[in-house]
Order: C-alpha cells, then sequence, then structure tokens
C-alpha cells in the first residue's frame, strides 16, 4: 500500500448545535481516488470544506504530507500551510470572475508559487492544454460554458501540484450533456495518480472512478469499500436504502 | 427685475473661482477615497483594532453635521493640536470634506464588497491565496466596479459640500455669488447663476461617470 497521504482523525463539526460531523475518521493514501457518497445535507460538503479548513473543525485532528493541524486551535499559518498542500474544485466553479481562464490558472501560479509571470503563463497554458481549452485562454468566465469553467476550475485545483486535491460535486450544476467532458478530465488525473477525495451524486461516476467509496450517513462514516463493495454488496440497510433511490 | 447683461457678467467672474471648487472637491475625493479603501478592508478582513477605530470614525462623522464638522476641524481641533494652526483653512476644509465624504464612501464599498460572492474568496483560499491577496487581487476589483455608481454619487455630494467653504471664509464659487450678488442686492441673478455653474460641473461629471462605467463593463 502507498503511504498515507490524508489523515483525518475523529474530527467534529457543528453549526450552531446541528451536529454535522460527529467523529470522522479516513484514510486517503498516496495516488488514491476516494468518493464520499450519502445523503443530501448529511455533511460531505462540510468534510471536504474541513479538510481545507474553509471551515473551522470544533475538534479533531487532520494531516496532509508533513502538515499536521488540530482543531480548535489552528493558527493563521497552520490553515495556510495545510490549505497549500491541497486545491479544490467546488460545485459552483468559483472561479475568478475579474480574470481570464488564462490568468485564473496563472493567479495561484504567481501568488502562492511566486512564480514569474512569464514562466507561470507557459505553465497555465500548458494545463490549459490539459483540460482541452487552449482556445478559450483570454475568454472570461461569464463567456464560459459550465463545462468550460468547471474545466478551468480543475485547471486552476491542478496548477500548485497539490497532494490532495479536494473535488465537491464537480458535476452537479452541468447540464448532462456538459458532464462528461468534466468527468473526463477528473478520469485523466486519476490515471496520473493524482491523490484525490471527492463528493458526488453520480453513482456511475464513483464507480468508475473511485478506488474506494466512503459511504457517509449521520455524520458518521457508515460503511466503506471498494466500488463492488459498495454497490453490489451493501450491508448497512442505510445503504441498501440510499442506493435504491439511484436504481431503475 | 432680472438683469440679464449683469446675470451673464458673472459667469467670467465665477468662472475664475471655479479651481477652487474643483480643487477642494477633487483633493477631497481622493483623501476620502483613500480613507474609504481603508475602512472598507479594516472591515473585510476583520482588521483587529483597525477595525473598532473606522466603526468610531465612521459613526462620529455620519453621526454630526457636516457643518459642525467642518468649524470643529477648522476652528476647534487646531487649539488642542496646534501644529494643525499653521495649515490653510483650505487645507482644513479639504480634511472635513473628505473625513466626512470617507465615512459615506466607506459605507459603499462595503455593500459592493459584500455583494462579491463569497465563492470568490474561497476560490482564493482554496488554491493557497492569503486572505489579503485575495481581497486585493480578487474582490476588491470586482467591488470597485459595483462601487462606481455609489462612489460617483458621493463624489456628486462633496461638490455640493465644498460650497459650505465659503462660510469659513474661503473664496471659492459660492462666496464670489454671494458677495457679487451683494453689491447691488442682485441676489436672484447671482445665486441663479451660481446653480447653473453647480449643475453645469455636477452634470459633466454625471458623464464622466457614464464613459467609467462603460469601460469597466467592457473588461469582463
Ligand atoms: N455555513 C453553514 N452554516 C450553517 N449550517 C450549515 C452550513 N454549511 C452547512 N450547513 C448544514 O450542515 C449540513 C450539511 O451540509 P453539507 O452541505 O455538508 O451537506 P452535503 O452532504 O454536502 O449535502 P448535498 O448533497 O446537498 O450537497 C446541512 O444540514 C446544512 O444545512
Ligand atoms: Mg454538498
Amino acid at each position: 500500500m502507498e503511504e498515507v497521504m490524508l489523515k483525518i482523525t475523529n474530527l467534529h463539526k457543528e453549526f450552531n448545535g446541528n451536529k454535522v460531523l460527529c467523529g470522522i475518521d479516513l484514510e486517503v493514501h498516496q495516488g488514491e481516488v476516494v468518493a464520499v457518497i450519502g445523503p443530501s445535507g448529511t455533511g460531505k460538503s462540510t468534510l471536504l470544506r474541513c479538510v481545507n479548513l474553509l471551515e473551522m473543525p470544533d475538534k479533531g485532528e487532520i494531516s496532509i504530507g508533513g502538515v499536521s493541524v488540530t482543531a480548535p486551535k489552528i493558527d493563521r499559518r497552520q490553515q495556510y500551510a495545510l490549505r497549500s498542500m491541497t486545491s479544490m474544485v467546488f460545485q459552483q466553479y468559483n472561479l475568478f470572475n475579474n480574470k481570464t481562464a488564462l490568468q485564473n490558472i496563472m493567479e495561484p501560479l504567481m501568488q502562492v508559487k511566486k512564480m514569474p509571470k512569464k514562466q507561470a503563463q507557459e505553465s497555465a497554458r500548458r494545463i490549459l492544454k490539459s483540460v482541452g481549452l487552449s482556445d478559450k485562454e483570454n475568454v472570461y468566465p461569464s463567456k464560459l460554458s459550465g463545462g468550460q469553467q468547471q474545466r478551468v476550475g480543475i485547471g486552476r485545483a491542478m496548477a500548485t501540484h497539490p497532494q490532495v486535491m479536494l473535488l465537491d460535486e464537480p458535476t452537479s450544476s452541468l447540464d448532462p450533456e456538459l458532464v462528461g467532458e468534466v468527468l473526463d478530465v477528473v478520469r485523466k488525473l486519476a490515471s496520473r495518480h493524482m491523490t484525490m477525495l471527492l463528493t458526488t451524486h453520480e453513482m456511475d461516476f464513483a464507480k468508475g472512478v473511485a478506488d474506494r467509496v466512503i459511504f457517509l450517513s449521520d455524520g458518521r462514516v457508515l460503511e466503506q469499500g471498494t466500488p463492488e463493495q459498495i454497490f453490489d454488496h451493501p450491508r448497512s440497510p442505510r445503504l441498501k436504502t440510499f442506493l435504491s433511490h439511484y436504481r431503475h | 427685475m432680472f438683469d440679464a447683461s449683469f446675470f451673464w457678467g458673472l459667469f467670467p467672474i465665477m468662472f475664475r473661482y471655479i479651481d477652487t471648487t474643483l480643487g477642494i472637491s477633487l483633493a477631497s475625493l481622493l483623501l476620502a477615497l483613500l480613507i474609504a479603501f481603508i475602512i472598507a478592508g479594516a472591515y473585510y478582513l476583520e482588521v483587529p483594532v483597525l477595525k473598532e477605530i473606522c466603526g468610531a470614525w465612521v459613526s462620529i462623522f455620519r453621526g454630526t453635521p457636516l457643518l459642525a464638522q467642518l468649524f470643529w476641524i477648522c476652528y476647534g481641533l487646531p487649539q488642542l493640536i496646534v501644529p494643525m494652526q499653521k495649515l490653510s483653512t483650505m487645507t482644513l476644509i479639504i480634511w472635513g470634506v473628505a473625513f466626512n465624504a470617507s465615512s459615506y464612501m466607506s459605507e459603499t464599498l462595503r455593500g459592493a464588497l459584500s455583494s462579491v460572492n463569497k465563492g470568490q474568496m474561497e476560490g482564493c483560499l482554496a488554491c493557497g491565496m492569503t486572505r489579503f491577496q485575495g481581497f486585493f487581487r480578487i474582490v476588491l476589483p470586482q467591488a470597485v466596479r459595483v462601487a462606481v455608481p455609489g462612489l460617483s454619487n458621493n463624489f456628486v455630494d462633496i461638490i455640493k459640500q465644498s460650497s459650505l467653504a465659503f462660510t469659513l471664509g474661503v473664496t471659492e464659487i459660492m462666496a464670489v455669488a454671494k458677495m457679487e450678488g451683494s453689491t447691488d442686492l442682485k441676489f436672484l441673478e447671482s445665486f441663479t447663476a451660481v446653480m447653473i455653474v453647480y449643475w453645469l460641473i455636477v452634470t459633466f461629471f454625471n458623464y464622466v461617470q457614464k464613459l467609467l462605467e462603460k469601460w469597466l463593463s467592457r473588461m469582463y
């Protein structure tokens, strides 16, 4: 087995008394793709957002690469250190609206990696090419389709060479005919052994891309295993009920 | 009844003093913008201490009349802070108008900042940028575009408020109107003329604002 890249220990998070995560333990290995599934509102997004501290966990430990933090006492320096190990792809893309497709990818290279502009530009062009958007270099997000925006979003997330990439429902804001192009890019990343933790409502996608599937329910990891184990041989009644909603 | 030749004769005189009015207005605008950006930034980034100071500043300058503030800065404060006595009345008026306008402009900017989707900052943080980088490079530029109409309104207020300078003995167009009018008691002519001049200035800057908005909206 590859080394552990992301380790979450006893993670707790509540929003004004609403206990969302109640002690999550999770390990993701180098190059592994882990898909988190579960009912709506069960805390999948919250889990991902806690990993890069967009939400501050109430309790628990997160370590990525060599950086390890213990909630709730996490200072700014630790926050930035942990975040620089990760990157995130958002359901709503969250591209920088005042920057072109190319500049969106250049921005973290220049600001975070302190790369000179020329070099950042070349790097960003290569990335844009790998997500199939070379012709959209100078286009602003408002002029891109959802699928194109999300591919730029993935490009931006790749730019800083994160140890772990977090993808929160990367396709669920997309029209069905645009889902494919984004999934292709994610599969490509998986084949290059990018470590990924993703949430999704697309069971076929989870089946196809994930090495391991986590079923989250009531703030806990209720069941986990290979896609075959989870989808073809679910054990808990909860998971069975959940999956039955997706079978036609 | 209405002395037309006197009326027309007022304009060349007033145009000689228009630079004072515009000088006060533009200098106040720049200073007010600078302070307003600091206040809005302090709020958005939740800078400790500075945020509290800015809150008090806004509360004071929004909660009291401009005329009182001008008298306080020109006559009151120099008694406490002696070096201020060396400053010209004009400078102190610019400070007063700017301090006052900064409190309104900071509110305009804060509104614009909060109109920028929270996802923009999260996008910055998620790829490793600091809050400061995110603020200055991504959020603020988007907010400024939203704020331009509001800030332009604030600037129009500044232009109009610069007329208060005459109460402190600075000769700008309002003071000229009063002086010229009172020599022959031709107040109708002189104050009509001054209203027209203000209207022309404001209309001109409204036009500039439209151009600026057009230019900004062409960008993305
Ligand atoms: N910022 C917040 N403030 C208060 N409550 C929140 C906040 N973010 C999430 N929640 C609550 O936490 C719970 C989990 O939300 P979360 O978005 O993590 O669910 P999810 O599993 O991602 O759902 P979905 O499948 O619909 O995306 C929900 O009950 C939600 O209302
Ligand atoms: Mg979610």
